[in-house]
């Protein structure tokens, strides 16, 4: 082989607790793929290594590589390993404990054990100033210097590094926090600083404080790890820039992560749907529920229209209560802009167990990657999703990915048959089946709660299904909510570092305005949003992006007068013109409409907050128009078992004769289950009754 | 589908699909509601009964509610009969009638299949005003229902499909605010058509309402015999348990709650006998609220996952005598009954304390602070805001008390500082922890809060309740009980304390509420010692009640523990504590 200095290749990253997921991909659709472990002690040492891995393997430079963009959890690591920094918080006098205090609601209503989240910040490091601003942002008491320059004297005497500063009603007037940065940075040039205004200037002072506090106590982790990395990548001569992925699904440069790194807290989930959404605009499908199962929980987001949906705030180390939107106080809120995820406690790890009613339970606790399923046989001897699976032939009984884990599908079935079937005297393929059944009835509950629960019809969308385990249920689950399609990716199982590549560079900004959406709010909204894309220019100028093309997306958050939870409606026109203003009105009756089934065309609306979003759309030479069949090489390598094996699909279909399928075998032609389609990093089941073909980009797509 | 065969997997999927509908109206509620108390503070319910009001499931949001729905569903049918058609929408007020106080106003939605009667499902929310002489109808000052505000029996406020225009008219003339009140009205109704229209789904995804009603007797049965294993593993015998409310707001006199829990076998009775003749204001309970504080109680002795339905409720016996203070008879006031559910959950803790003293924690504060304002802004239009404090809880056998944390009872929320301001002619000038409040203990009680409302009103018509300024919140297991609540009115340079009462404030005054800190568990001095001097560096404990409470000595200067003067002053705190009885 001789060099190949003419390909570029970009490369997606993504970390996981346990394993990092590497993916390069050329611009002609070659793609190249590792997965190795991750390095808890130090992350990035297995970024540089698996890189290094596929450039030396693939007789590449470092100069080979156009473009990083990564999905960094240290953010998110640090908050639920209370291993942040020592963060100070400045408040408005009679304020410090907002941040403890919360909002005291709990999300496990009954459980008198139940603990509320740790302040990140504890009550000695909160201190106060004199000052005060009005709802209305005027300034009813001045700021006293030099109550600022006492606090931050005592903060750094107490040896914080990292200072967050909210005060109440900066939302409306951020001239006193931006004063007191002022001072620190003065004071203090070493101290990282953030104020809640500069983050999220919204009502609601616990969650500003909140947002502004996770900000201040990620800063320094961030910082240090992004810069390690780039100087990692340098070494090995990648002088390619660094991208992070942000938790609304968008890309931006390592230095703005830096100084902003709450953007990228709940970056993990993001990638995949993204990536879900790109696939969906290659191949025409427009209207997606993206379903990642992994080995604890399962994801599902919504798509519609090829738009992402978004969520008005989520909770930092909330677990995996998060599929019901009622159990709130579980984490530390944050409301900078992410993807709608919602999530629950099933995954192919997940144990199965009786309880002392003799109810029989699937999650939400799991058996991890170690000691795993029971027939890893690495320690594991509760019986888990996978066992189930193994027990009613979904997967192969002797190998996993691509034959490099062996199975011992025997004490599989010992498992079920001894935890399970005989206490609740069933046999052991009805348990398996069952324990497959109410795994796939709570991935419902988290498809329901971004569709039926926000007013939209599962039937009206294409489930796009990836993780490891997510294509063995999908079809199933399809099936239950009257779903015709399901279309399984390319590398279902790496599919997140893949999703990756598609991503855009965006910045999202927010402010509040609180005006009757009607002619008069017009010119006040215009300059809002003037100043917001000043505002998001100027970060993207400072992000160092080069000379760059920036599309700007404008909207509204609105209700009906008086209502209390607000629609995001996007405003197409800029300047907005006061003869727009009633077709704006009537998109968001249509919209309240849509999601809860009434309207109120004759009640006045409001407009609570203006967004914007900066986006840098991607060159088109950057991606490619199509991707290459993989490699043999990163096919299944197991030793080829038989053509075929039993299956079972419910005492109404029974045990059933399935094709078993390597990619390679799935050609364009119609073919029709039951069959199984074992691929490198995954397992598709196809029940029968469902038809199956290949589809472009490499995917497989079932019509149930 | 082959589902009918596995009845244990049946159960799990029926759970996960009720858990899900009952979310699903919650969440259309929270989301096209109009009052703040919805909206930020959940003080809220969605439930699903079958026809004969058995509960089937109900939402995570105000479990005091629970106790409602299986009664009205009961009167509602009573009442009528066979005049009950699908499109129907049934709304209740009436404490009388099965309701709790006049501002949760219930709707109800019956569910038909193939023409049967099988189901209903409702929605609860406190309303910000149902008229009457106060503004936010919940002055506990009221001595007779009459005086409370709109009292609606079980009424139908959509017949058919189709809005009573005579209802909704008198509906619309006797509130104060009746935009937001007619608003959150539409908004229940919106939620029982999202529940009607998933539980038929439902019902066609299992083939029919006969085998669906099969899994959810399951469920129930199920639930059942949770609580009942429960119940049979605490010990045998009767406990009993008193605390006490400060006044009614017209005597000086204590308000007594007794309860006395009996386990027999694998069942549990709440007997309420000796607790005070209803009182002349209007604190006391309509029946259905000392149910919801019963159920409360029970839930937290069993697993926190097992399905919130009627099976809980039969292995439980309530006794609570007629025209007393737990189960007020007609016309008496009720209004003010918010701080009386968080006394008897008192009480009912108590008990279960000495039943199970390994889990269950110190008295937690509830909800002892209600406050009302009534006026007219600038412009005229009426101002109606209501506000609700929350204490912390109890130090627990294992662990501190959680400061700043909702009782299980009501999992209400705060109102936002900034979110008050916006809306109300009100400044929050201070909302913070009070050193010192939580009750001293080896698991220290949860601190008080202090709150200060400025008005900014010319005029403001003041409503407040207040309660634990008498009679503390207790320790367990030698643990102290916490800080008192105080309030005061501060206008210029007077300063007044404040009780139960109704007032007019002006312009400038500031109103001050001191919420009562929470009881603590265990000896004080058996308090590990890194947590002492953690709660004064972070000055939840001053150096003085480090030294007085905890037998904690630590330097002013260095803020370091004198462990030598510590073990001396701790072994002759232990000594003095075995002396007394």
């Amino acid at each position: 082989m001789t060099p190949k200095a003419q390909e570029r290749y970009r490369v997606g990253v993504d970390i996981g607790g346990t394993f990092t997921d590497i993916v390069f991909l050329s611009k002609d659709g070659k793609i190249l793929t590792h997965k190795l472990s991750s390095t808890p002690d130090n992350y990035t040492r297995a970024v540089v290594d698996g890189i290094q891995k596929l450039v030396e393997g693939n007789r590449l430079t470092g100069a080979n590589i156009a473009e990083v963009v990564h999905g960094c959890t240290v953010a998110t690591n640090a908050v639920l390993e209370h291993s942040g920094a020592r963060a100070g918080l400045i408040t408005t006098r009679g304020f410090r404990d907002i941040l403890e205090i919360r909002r005291f609601r709990i999300p496990e209503m009954y459980n008198l054990h139940w603990n509320k989240p740790p302040p990140l910040v504890p009550r000695e490091l909160r201190l106060e100033v004199d000052e005060r601003i009005s709802a209305r942002g005027e300034i009813i008491q001045p700021l006293s210097l030099k109550s600022v320059r006492e606090a931050i004297d005592c903060l750094v005497d107490k040896g914080v590094v990292s200072v967050a500063v909210c005060l109440i009603n900066s939302y409306a007037n951020r001239v006193h926090e931006q004063k007191i940065k002022e001072i620190i940075r003065k004071r203090y040039p070493h101290l990282y600083v953030t104020i809640s205004s500069e983050l999220v200037p919204v009502i609601n002072e616990y969650e500003r404080t909140s947002e502004a506090v996770v900000n201040a106590y990620v800063m320094e982790v961030v910082t240090q790890y992004l810069s390690q990395l780039n100087q990692g990548l340098e070494d090995m001569g990648v002088k390619a820039p660094l991208l992070v992925m942000t938790s609304s699904g968008g890309m931006m440069s390592a230095k703005a992560a830096c100084e902003k790194p709450v953007n990228i807290i709940e970056c993990g989930p993001a990638a995949g749907v993204v990536g879900s959404n790109y696939l969906g605009k290659k191949i025409g499908v427009a209207n997606i529920l993206a379903i990642d199962m992994g080995g604890t929980t399962t994801k599902a987001s919504l798509i519609e229209k090829n738009q992402l949906s978004r969520a008005p705030s989520y909770e930092v180390g909330a677990g995996i209560s998060m599929a019901s939107r009622l159990s709130t106080g579980g984490g530390y809120i944050i409301r900078v802009p992410a993807i709608d995820i919602a999530e629950i406690g099933a995954g192919g790890g997940s144990k199965l167990w009786i309880d002392a009613g003799g109810a029989f339970h699937v999650g939400p606790r799991s058996a991890g990657a170690y000691p795993g399923p029971v027939c890893y046989n690495i320690g594991g001897t509760e019986p888990t999703v996978t066992d189930a699976n193994l027990v009613l032939g979904y997967l192969n009984p002797e190998y996993l990915v691509g034959g490099a884990l062996r199975l011992k599908s025997q004490k599989s079935y010992q498992a079920i048959e001894e935890k399970i079937a005989r206490p609740l005297k069933m046999d052991v393929t009805s348990a398996a089946y069952g324990a497959f059944t109410i795994a796939n009835s709570s991935m419902i509950r988290a498809i329901r709660a971004v569709s039926t629960e926000r007013g939209r019809d599962p039937r009206d969308f294409t489930i796009m299904a990836y993780g490891g385990a997510g294509p063995i249920h999908a079809a199933t689950i399809a099936r239950e909510l009257g779903i015709k399609r399901v279309i399984v990716p390319p590398n279902p199982g790496l599919f997140s570092a893949f999703g990756l590549l598609f991503a855009e560079i965006e910045h999202h900004k927010t402010e509040t305005i609180l005006r009757r959406l009607d002619e008069s709010v017009v010119e006040a909204a215009n300059e809002g949003w003037k100043r917001l894309e000043a505002d998001a220019r100027a970060e993207i100028e400072a992000g160092g992006y080069g000379d760059v093309k920036v599309v700007i997306e404008r909207y509204i958050d609105a209700r009906y007068i008086g209502q209390a939870y607000e629609l995001i409606i996007p405003v197409p026109w800029s300047p907005l013109k006061k003869e727009q203003v009633r077709e704006l009105v009537s998109r968001f009756h249509a919209e309240h409409l849509a999601t809860y089934a009434h309207q109120r065309a004759d009640e006045a609306v409001d407009v609570v907050n203006l967004r914007l979003v900066a986006r840098i759309p991607p060159v088109s030479e950057v991606h490619p128009d199509f991707i290459s069949p993989r490699k043999a090489s990163k096919e299944f390598t197991a030793p080829p078992t038989s053509p075929g094996r039993k299956a079972y699909f419910g005492r109404e279909l029974g045990w059933r004769e399935a094709s078993v399928l390597r990619m390679t075998d799935v050609t364009e032609k119609i073919n029709h289950g039951p069959a199984i389609i074992e691929l490198y990093d995954a397992t598709v089941v196809i029940p029968p009754g469902c038809e199956f073909s290949r589809g472009a980009w490499e995917t497989i797509e079932i019509r149930t | 589908m082959a589902k009918e065969e596995y009845d244990v997997v049946a159960l799990q999927l029926v759970n996960n699909s009720l858990t899900s509908i009952i979310d699903n109206m919650a969440l259309t509620m929270c989301r096209t509601c109009y009052s703040h108390v919805v909206r930020e503070i959940f003080d809220f319910a969605t439930g699903l009964t079958d026809a004969e009001g058995t509960l089937i499931a109900e939402g995570r949001v105000n479990p005091s509610h629970s106790g409602v729905m299986p009664n009205l569903v009961k009167t509602t049918r009573r009442i009528w009969g066979d005049r009950i058609y699908p499109g129907d929408v049934f709304m209740c007020n009436d404490p009388f009638e099965g309701a709790s106080h006049l501002p949760d106003i219930y709707t109800m939605r019956p569910i038909f299949v193939d023409g049967e009667l099988v189901a209903f499902c409702g929605s609860i929310a406190h309303q910000l005003d149902v008229g009457g002489r106060t503004p936010g109808s919940n002055a506990c000052d009221n001595t007779e229902i009459f005086q409370e505000g709109i009292r609606i029996p079980p009424l139908k406020y959509y017949e058919k499909g189709e809005r009573n225009y005579t209802l909704f008219r008198l509906l619309e003339k006797n509130v104060r605010i009746h935009e937001k009140v007619l608003g959150d009205l539409e908004s229940q109704v919106a939620a029982t058509t999202t529940g009607e229209k998933r539980f038929l789904e439902l019902v066609q995804q299992w083939g029919g309402w006969v085998s669906l009603k099969k899994h959810i007797n399951g469920l129930l049965d199920y639930s059942e015999r949770m609580t009942r294993d429960s119940i049979r593993a605490l010990p045998k015998g009767s406990w009993e348990f008193t605390d006490f409310m400060d006044d009614d707001g017209f005597s000086d006199d204590p308000v007594r709650f007794h309860v006395k829990i009996t386990i027999e076998g694998d069942s549990i009775t709440f007997d309420f006998t000796g607790s005070s003749r209803q009182t002349k204001g209007s604190i006391n309970l309509p029946y259905p609220s000392t149910v919801g504080v019963v159920y409360t109680g029970v839930r937290v002795l069993i697993d926190s996952e097992v399905p919130a339905n009627g099976g809980v409720h039969r292995a439980v016996k309530i006794i609570a005598p007629p025209g007393t203070v737990v189960n007020a008879a007609f016309p008496i006031g009720v209004a003010g009954r918010g701080a009386t559910i968080g006394r008897l959950w008192d009480s009912v803790l108590g008990a279960l304390a000495k039943i199970a003293p390994d889990r269950v924690p110190a008295d937690t504060t509830g909800i002892d602070y209600g406050l009302c304002l009534g006026g007219t802004d600038e412009n005229g239009k009426p101002v109606v805001f209501t506000d609700f404090l929350m204490g912390s809880w109890g130090g627990r056998p294992w662990a501190d008390g959680i400061s700043a944390c909702t009782s299980p009872w009501m999992n209400y929320s705060v109102d936002p500082v900034e979110a008050i301001e916006q809306a109300y002619p009100l400044r929050i000038e201070q909302y913070n922890f009070v050193p010192d409040s939580g009750g001293p203990g080896k698991y220290r009680g949860g601190l008080g809060m202090i709150r200060d409302y400025r008005i900014l009103l010319d005029e403001a018509l003041i409503q407040w309740r207040v309660d634990r300024a008498k009679f503390p919140s207790w320790g367990l297991a030698g643990g102290k009980p916490g800080a008192l609540a105080e309030s005061y009115h501060i206008s210029g340079r007077k300063k007044r304390k404040l009780r139960k009462s109704i007032f007019t404030a002006k312009r400038g005054d500031l109103l001050r509420a001191i919420v009562p800190g929470a009881g603590g568990w265990g000896p004080p001095y058996e308090r590990d010692i890194e947590r002492v001097l953690t709660d004064v560096r972070n000055e939840k404990v001053s150096i003085e009640a480090a030294r007085q409470e905890y037998g904690v000595v630590i330097d002013p200067e260095t803020c370091s523990v004198d462990l030598k003067a510590t073990e001396k002053l701790r072994a002759e705190m232990k000594k003095t504590a075995k002396a007394k009885p």
